[in-house]
């Protein structure tokens, strides 16, 4: 998202920083990114949304001791979050008692906590983008800018300090000394000796370090499963049902289940969503309906997973009585992958100039006409990639579906839209935490689910690099 | 003529497999104003943009031949890019200011240039303006956003970005080409003014801007310099037929 | 420029060369009234001045319009200049013509003296070179006006033999006074013309090569 927010930043700031004779550096540093900045802010703060409302990676690392670390620094210590609360009470509760309704009241607190991050990111966007682009000072009007120069001066010194502080406390001393130590010989030392062309180097050294980092995750993540789940490939894994508590045989019902679950998903969202996001866009106004609606998708949008099935538990599985059944594990994946295609179908239909919708109009056509034969179709490539990018994340879900729609073990394949299933990324949680022994199988399914997952990212860049070409001409 | 302050010698330049520019030599001369004419794609924006290595920017570019500025081969590879942006200024098609405001704009190029005391900035900004001639529209809101200005104020705020970094020359691309009558009049008597410290080269469009603010013209056609002379032996009894044609409508 | 200019700069030219036809008519005209002594062809050429007064007032609009709409530049500002100077020479040919036709009329009746002295000769050449300057405008040929230099001179000499005459007829013969004084006024109309035959050519030289010369 930062990369898209970067790249979106029209290409004359580059030339008119580097026309004054601006090093790539201080283009990028002093121009560039302050340009970008909402768009990173963007990010960062979907970021941390989806850092909270993260379910089965803190369950199978964090240790789920309901404690407060001692002391309260420690970050050595287990912990238990919220979600994790969530996934691991839901299966034990019997309803409509104490437990369960306390359970919800968790809930609501995770949600409160998703509202307050959403309101306050779209807050923070807004004064970004409105001090970008309106005739409004860029700073409070009574100050006069030697006595703003001074502020941000103390303001600065203020931020060091409490940072200094910070790491002393989080971080052994022999890491956080040496760290403050070279800040302050590069502030009062470095700065005015290095030249602008060294500190560019510098800067892109990190650069260069930090993109290698993040490759290097990845690498390393990879290969551990491709290592250790490659010799559990075989025809038969792939083919045959799981025996003796999945320790052998394979994982075929479950690549069913999971194929079931993501198209039914898909084809209970698509139709809503589109049809949701073609009304936002093209029938109504900007005005307060449309806002509250708009919050209310991007509330939905940020809202845990878990909640989602919590929800989806109590209400489509005990109350509308469809007990555990594939037909509610659609319908939890529906609701949560919703938000995003209505998102990526606004923004294709957004992206498609207005003049070509008065162009049509200005001939005759009804709305709807326009619609459906001027502005659905160029909007489609982006339609359709957003609903595979859903698919992609449907598929790799765990906690919607833990305990509405899966079973852990069963030989025959689903009958009919109300029996339980088998799901890949269940199956895998499984194996991993509760199976001792699984160590190969556990890996194959990792392996297949990551294979299933990137293959079908891997189509939707390429449809949209197709379409992106096609237009580019 | 007299010592020329940039000059182009045998400048060859491919963009892809097109030879863009056909072996141009032309010498600009100082605290003067040049323009470049001709018909779309005849490669004037390109010959520009090479007298301060923007062409650098684009992948499929070469470039043979020389560039010298006070003396020196620009195009050399070990020449100091940044500094010589710094020597040689440009203004762009459509005005770019940085979302930032007014007073930051124009401070933006001795900021990195290593200018950092709040009074001498002061000063700059209000030279760079003056000298502009925009310092007495904006001179009480120089801490607004530059976007709220009009396209013409925001075409001679970045001309005074340009002017805050003191070049010795000007580079225009179509300067008053995305602004209306008005402002273009404005732009153009600045650039009369300007001839007097700064020597400024202009690509246009409009020919009769360019017979009305240079005083040596340079006709080019499909990447050749057909002609290139005083502005009034060019618009009053041109040499080459083609340029006589060019100007005078009968083709182009 | 569009087509449009340039099919107007062409009729512009057509219509500044028939106007200069037209004076070079009345001058022609008026000498041959002078010739023939004809009162009425004399009458007929006077009442003309106000028809080339009027095409001088329009076309002279014509090529102001043509200045303030379209910015003309190289050639087509020179046709447009050379065309000014054209208009100009025409309508001071045309004014001689109308004041040779005058004194035609204060002169009828008396006969002519001494042939007409070198009269005849001398409104030969200089109505050829009016024509010449006119067909190099017409044709944006120089060919025709190469020796001008040369042909200036002729007349110029040609004038001061004829005042030579007539000096020495009015001191022979003191009746003869009106009629020679008539005839220095008229080889004077007839050297201005010259004059103006060879502007319009310096005009027509600048409007093809944009040097300027001048035709002593």
């Amino acid at each position: 998202m930062s990369e898209d927010a970067i790249s979106s930043v029209p290409h004359e700031f580059r030339e008119g920083s580097l026309a004054v004779g601006a090093t790539r550096w201080e283009t990028i540093s002093r121009v560039i990114v302050p340009a970008a900045l909402s768009g990173i802010a963007a990010a960062i703060i979907l970021g941390i949304g989806r850092a909270i409302g993260e379910t089965m990676a803190v369950l199978m690392v964090t240790g789920n001791a309901a404690i407060l670390p001692d002391p309260i620094w420690n970050v050595l210590s287990p912990i238990r979050t919220l979600t994790g609360t969530l996934g691991i009470e839901m299966g034990e509760v019997s309803v409509g008692g104490d437990h369960y309704h306390a359970l919800f009241g968790v809930a609501v607190v995770l949600l409160i906590i998703t509202l307050i991050v959403n309101l306050s990111a779209v807050r923070i966007l807004n004064y970004l983008n409105e001090g970008r682009n309106s005739r409004k000072s860029t700073g409070p009007s009574f100050l006069s800018p030697q006595v703003l120069d001074k502020l941000r001066t103390i303001l600065t010194w203020v931020l060091a300090a409490a940072g200094a502080i910070i790491l002393c406390i989080i971080a052994p001393l022999w890491i956080s000394l040496p760290v403050i130590a070279a800040a302050a010989v590069w502030y009062f030392y470095g700065r005015q000796r290095i030249t602008r062309y060294q500190s560019e180097k510098i800067a892109f050294g990190l650069l260069v370090t930090a993109s290698v980092i993040v490759i290097a995750i990845l690498v390393f993540i990879l290969q551990d499963i491709v290592i250790n789940g490659l010799p559990a490939l075989s025809w038969e894994f792939l083919t045959q049902p799981p025996s003796d508590l999945g320790r052998a045989g394979g994982i075929f019902p479950a690549i069913i289940g999971t194929l079931y679950l993501v198209c039914g998903a898909i084809l209970i969202a698509l139709p809503i969503g589109v049809g949701a996001a073609v009304y936002l866009v093209e029938y109504t106004r900007e005005g307060p309906i449309t806002r509250l609606i708009r919050t209310g998708v991007d509330l939905l949008n940020g809202t845990p997973s878990i909640v989602f099935g919590l929800f989806a538990f109590s209400f489509i599985v005990i109350y509308l009585n469809f007990g555990v059944s594939l037909l509610a594990g659609q319908i939890t994946l529906a609701l949560m992958v919703l938000p995003t295609i209505i998102r990526t179908t606004e923004e294709s239909l957004k992206s498609i100039p207005q003049s070509l919708r008065e162009g049509s109009l200005a001939l005759g056509a009804t709305r709807w006409q326009t619609i459906k034969s001027v502005v659905l179709p160029p909007a489609v490539p982006g339609i359709i990639t957003g609903a595979i990018l859903s698919l992609g994340r449907a598929a790799g879900e765990t906690a919607p579906i833990m305990f509405t729609a899966v079973v852990f073990s069963s030989r025959f394949l689903p009958t009919s839209l109300f029996q339980p299933v088998m799901a890949l990324p269940y199956h895998l949680f499984i194996l991993a935490t509760n199976i001792p022994g699984a160590s190969v199988n556990k890996y194959g399914t990792a392996l297949v689910l990551l294979i299933f997952v990137v293959g079908i990212y891997s189509v939707a860049i390429l449809v949209r690099n197709h379409y992106a070409n096609k237009i580019r001409g | 003529m007299s010592e020329s302050i940039i000059s182009a010698k045998n400048l060859n330049l491919w963009y892809h497999e097109k030879h863009a520019l056909q072996n141009i030599t032309m010498e600009i001369e100082p605290k003067k104003t040049t323009a470049l004419i001709g018909p779309s794609g005849c490669g004037k924006s390109t010959l520009l943009r090479c007298f301060n290595r923007m062409n650098d920017l684009i992948n499929e570019v070469k470039i043979d031949g020389e560039i010298c500025l006070d003396g020196s081969n620009i195009l050399s590879p070990d020449t100091d890019v940044v500094a010589l942006r710094k020597k040689v200024g440009m203004v762009f098609q459509r005005p770019n200011p940085f979302p930032k405001s007014i007073y930051e704009n124009i401070a933006y190029g001795p900021r990195v240039h290593g200018i950092n005391d709040r009074k001498e900035l002061d000063a700059i900004v209000e030279k760079s303006l003056k000298h502009a001639a925009l310092w007495d529209e904006v001179c009480d809101r120089l801490h607004e956003s530059a976007l709220g200005l009009s396209g013409g104020q925001q075409q001679r705020l970045c001309i005074a970005r340009t002017l805050a970094v003191e070049p010795e020359v000007i580079l225009m691309d179509e300067p008053c080409s995305a602004l209306d009558p008005i402002a273009t009049a404005k732009i153009e008597n600045l650039i009369e003014m300007l001839k007097m410290d700064y020597t400024v080269i202009i690509v246009t469009h409009n020919m009769q801007q360019a017979a009305r603010v240079s005083d040596y013209t340079g006709f080019m056609y499909l990447g050749k310099l057909i002609e290139y002379d005083s502005t009034t032996t060019i618009f009053e009894h041109p040499k080459q037929d083609l340029t006589e044609n060019y100007i005078t409508g009968r083709f182009g | 420029m569009t087509d449009k200019f340039h099919s107007e700069l062409k009729d512009l030219k057509k219509h500044v060369s028939e106007m200069a036809r037209f004076a070079l008519l009345m001058l022609k005209d008026s000498q041959e009234a002078f010739l023939n002594q004809d009162e009425a062809l004399a009458a007929a050429v006077i009442v003309r001045k106000d028809q080339i007064r009027e095409q001088t007032v329009s076309l002279e609009e014509t090529c102001y319009q043509l200045i303030a709409l379209n910015q003309p530049v190289a050639k087509d500002m020179r046709i447009i200049a050379c065309s000014l100077k054209v208009i100009s020479a025409s309508e001071r040919i045309g004014r001689y013509g109308k004041s040779t036709a005058k004194i035609v009329k204060e002169i009828a009746g008396k006969p002519h003296i001494a042939n007409m002295m070198s009269l005849p000769l001398m409104s030969e050449y200089v109505i050829a070179m009016i024509d010449d300057a006119l067909t190099a405008y017409e044709t944006e040929n120089l060919r025709k006006i190469e020796g001008f230099s040369g042909r200036d001179d002729a007349i110029d000499a040609l004038r001061h033999s004829i005042f030579r005459e007539a000096i020495t007829y009015m001191m022979e013969n003191p009746k003869t006074i009106t009629q020679a004084t008539y005839y220095i006024i008229l080889a004077r109309y007839l050297e201005r013309c010259a004059d103006h035959a060879c502007k319009i050519a310096e005009n027509v030289q600048y409007m093809e090569t944009g040097e300027r010369v001048e035709i002593k």
